[in-house]
Order: structure tokens, then sequence, then C-alpha cells
């Protein structure tokens, strides 16, 4: 049941319509299968220069966001008792409160910070609230004397972060660079409003921008509304691959995390 | 202060920026009309109109019935699916619940060409049962269809996840006592969980009121539209009708509306 809807957008988007005005079920034709709609797209919306911006900027939230985690992770375990109430404290209200409740007022901070546009989105992308605390988490199991040492042979924090716990947390970095790399690829209402040059903007926004608006430019010959639909059916799956490549490249530690992360020990 | 504690900064600072800032901004922004050229301070005015705003007042009541609405359908699916797959033997269970997963990786916005011609109030296999241009309460159940239709299935993952997590030792005391498979999920495994599943709810109700992407899709960006949740008409006052003063006091209002429902939260979770 919960992939009918999936099954069906991908059908319809696979189909011709063109010589039908309404929806009609026998629209759907297995037999009659065509990769029309998605050439349609490569052509008119330069779709594999789209992945490529998304595949770039999606890399550096990704791996931005996972080296982040570590870093804060290490942070709040070395912290002294106040301080670390307090970054706890700015760090939950941050996790609180989704970003979608409060669009106008951050859009309006970035315009007078001089930060709109992409590096907007690149921050963002990168940003980790929750994610430091389950950095702390699990580093609390990390043996005090790893660090005790390290320290006695002269290392600083930037050489243990990166020489032990990088390599020891390989799990947790994978999995929140994950978890940032699909959130940015779903993440369309704070990239449309940032990303409005077509040359810098992402599948989600570009294919979104062309279900929503200017379908009608990429019609050949005249403005068929089924037509249409096979179109936006096209920009849906176009949407989702980028989604389904990382989620099917990380799903064994997306995936421990999410199953394990509820059962008590 | 130990030096590595400076390593935190980077994240205090997005942290800050990106949620902290934008709330205060919220209540202060609300006093000014902005244009970003000649802002003018005009008190309360922004708050005033907002409040008096039938459009806004309206969407905060959209919010409360998509809330409940969106929570009541998702559950009354997701619990008894969740509580089953729970049983299932742990190989099987895991690729279950990864197949349950997926689905909820596609946003509201991939399925909107399919919502869009389903609910198209002129030619769509549903007209007659919803139209979603000219009936408020048609709207929304349409809108609530898709919300649950996109997120049954994370949910009912979520709760098998839980339930899993009750010990078998119990399950199979209440089995040897003569209770079946069902009556063990619902009187063992289902009060066992019962605060986690509360807490899900809350968030799932605190969610729906944030509702934009299928409104969107739905309302075909119609001015006319009304059945939109606060989120939406905020947007919609900031970003299509350019009042970005008066988007920021809307926003300072649902703030204080949402941090009393995670206060209610909070001691429901205590």
């Amino acid at each position: 049941m919960f992939y009918i809807p999936l099954v069906l957008i991908v059908m319809i988007s696979l189909n011709d319509w063109s010589q039908y005005q309404v929806f009609d079920l026998k629209a759907i034709n297995l037999s009659k299968l065509t990769f029309n709609n998605y050439w349609l797209l490569i052509r008119a919306k330069s779709l594999i220069r789209l992945y490529i911006t998304t595949a770039g900027f999606a890399f550096v939230s990704a791996i931005g966001g996972g080296i982040l985690t570590v870093v804060s992770g290490y942070a709040l375990l070395r912290m002294g008792p106040f301080l670390k109430a307090v970054s706890i404290a700015i760090i939950a209200m941050a996790t609180a409160v989704p970003i979608t409740v409060i669009i106008i007022p951050l859009f309006i901070e970035m315009h007078y910070l001089a930060l709109s546009g992409l590096p907007a989105v690149l921050l963002k992308g990168v940003m980790v609230s929750g994610g430091a605390v389950v950095a702390w988490q699990y580093f609390k199991s990390v043996p005090q004397g790893y660090f005790d040492s390290a320290t006695i042979d002269g290392a600083n924090s930037l050489q243990i972060i990166w020489h032990i716990l990088i390599p020891i947390s390989k799990p947790l970095f994978a999995m929140m660079a994950i978890s940032n790399g699909i959130t940015f690829c779903t993440d369309y209402m704070w990239q449309a409003l940032n990303l409005i040059n077509p040359k810098m903007q992402t599948v989600v926004v570009s294919m979104t921008n062309t279900m929503i608006g200017s379908v009608f430019t990429l019609l050949a010959a005249g403005d068929n509304g089924m037509l249409r639909t096979n179109i936006e059916m096209a920009a849906g799956v176009a949407m989702l691959i980028p989604m389904v490549l990382i989620f099917f490249a990380g799903r064994k530690q997306l995936m421990n995390f999410k199953l394990e992360g509820g059962i008590k020990e | 202060m130990k030096r590595s504690s400076l390593l935190i900064l980077p994240c205090l600072v997005l942290c800050l920026m990106f949620s902290v800032v934008p709330m205060a901004l919220s209540a202060v922004a609300g006093l000014w009309k902005i244009d970003f050229q000649d802002n003018v301070f005009v008190g309360v005015a922004n708050y005033v109109k907002a409040f008096r705003d039938p459009r806004f007042m309206g969407s905060l009541l959209n919010g409360l019935v998509y809330a409940i609405l969106c929570v009541a359908g998702n559950f009354s699916i997701a619990i008894p699916l969740g509580l089953a797959v729970s049983d299932l033997p742990k190989g099987v269970r895991r690729k279950v619940q990864t197949a349950l997963f997926i689905p909820g990786l596609i946003i509201g916005v991939v399925m909107a060409p399919l919502w869009r011609m389903v609910f198209n109030p002129v030619n769509g296999p549903l007209v007659g049962i919803f139209n979603v241009w000219s009936n408020r309460w048609s709207a929304i159940a349409a809108v609530s269809l898709i919300v649950i239709v996109g997120s049954v299935s994370t949910t009912a993952m979520s709760v098998s996840v839980y339930a899993a997590s009750v010990g078998n030792e119990v399950r199979e005391a209440a089995r040897m006592d003569g209770a079946s498979n069902w009556r063990v999920r619902w009187s063992i495994v289902l009060p066992g969980i019962a605060n986690v599943i509360v807490i899900l709810m809350i968030l799932g109700m605190i969610g729906a009121t944030q509702i934009w992407e299928n409104i969107q899709t739905i309302s075909y960006a119609r001015p006319s539209f009304t059945s939109g949740g606060p989120i939406w008409e905020i947007y919609d006052t900031g970003f299509t009708r350019i009042q970005y003063g008066l988007a920021c006091a809307k926003t300072a209002i649902y703030l204080a509306a949402f941090g009393l429902i995670m206060l209610v939260a909070r001691l429901v979770k205590r």
C-alpha cells in the first residue's frame, strides 16, 4: 500500500498521454513505456548539471556535518559542567524548533548578514544540533586513557580528533553524513528561497519549480494537460534519485542507528 | 577553560544563527513594517493586525484540525501495523522495517503531481468526493489524507522498534497463560510503550501544524485558499503578500503557542 503512489508515479512518468485530455485508468499502459519525458527534462532543464550541482552541495553538507558532529561531540566531552549545560541548552533549543517555523525571520537575518544565497544553503546543510549530543554520548564510552596517553605524547586536540576519534567513530560519522545528505536533498523551502540563479539550483528546487510553474515551456506542441502530468511525474522521479542513492549507499549505518536507537539496554 | 572546549563554537554559532536569533528576531521584527529599504517602526500594530486577521486565526484552527486528523489517521493504522511487525523474527523484522522506512524518504513535492492529478477539481478521479478549491473542510481532508499516506509507514516502523524492545519473557508468560497474539500486543506490549506513543503523537501533532508543501500542492497557489495551516499562512504573508513584519509577528504568535505545547509535552513525559 505504501509503495503504490511511488509505483504509479514511475509508471505515469514512463507513459505518453498526449492523446488524453482527462485522467483515464486505461492511460497507464505498461506495454508502451517511453523515456521521452526524461529526455525532455535532460534537454530543457539540464538535468545532468542539476545532479552534479546537487551532488557537490550534498557532499559538502554530508562531510561538513560529519566533521562538525565529531568535533562538537569531543568538545562536549572535554568541557566543564557549566559550559556543557549552557551549550546543551542552546543545542536543545535549536533542535526543538524546526526551521520552517522561523523561516521569515531567518530569511531577514541572512539578508542583513549578507549571507543570502549559496552561503545560507551550505551553512544550513552542515548544521548539526542534536548530532553533537549524540556524538558526546557515543564518545563517553571511549576510555579516558586514550586521550590522556595521546596528550602525554604531545598530541593537540585536532590530532586527537583526527587520529583517535574519527577512526573509532566511523559508524557515527557515516550515519550523520548520510542523514545530513538526505536532509539536504529534501530541503526544498530554504533552497528555493536562496538559490534563485538557475545555474546554482539543486535538483529538488528545479524539478519542484517545473511542477509548480513553467512546465508549458517544455512542451513541444500545444498545451496538453495530461502530457504535462507525465512530465511532472518524471520531475518527481528525477528528484527522488539522489535521495535513494544516498540511502542505499549508507543504509546499513542509517538503519542500524534507527533500529537500535530506540532499544533500551 | 580547556582550549578543546572552543571546538564547540562552530556548532553553537550555527545553532544561534539558525534558531535562537531568528526566534528573538521574530518578536522584534514584528514591531516593524519591513521592506528591506525603508523599514518603519509600527509598534504592536502588526500583532493587532495578526489577531484581527480572520485568515491567520482560521489557519490556527486549521492547524488544530490537521493535527487531530493526521495523528488520528496515522496512528490508527501505524500502531496495529507496528505491533504486528514487532512480533516477526529478527531477520525478517529488520527487512520489513527497512521497507517501511523507505517511503518516508519520499518528500511531499515528489508525490505532488500524483496528488494534484488525483484531487484535480475539474477532471480528477475523485471529483465529487473532494472539492479542494471551493470547500475548506474538503481541502483539509484531502491534505490530511496526503500526510497520512506519506507518514504512516515511518510511524509504523518507529512503533515496531519500540515494541520490539519489550522483553520476550513477558510476552511468552502471557502466551503460556493462554493469551492470543493480539491480546499480548494490546494488553502487554502497548501499555509498555504507551509513554513513547504519546510523545510520538504530540510530536506528530506539532508537525501537522507545520504542513506546507502538501498545502502548496493542493492550493495551486490560489489566493482565495482558506485551508492553509499556520506555517503556510506565515509563508504566504511574507513571500507572496510581501509583508515581512506582519509575517514575523504571526511567527512570534505561533512560537508562543508552540512553546506552550512543548511545555505540555514535557509535563506529560514526566
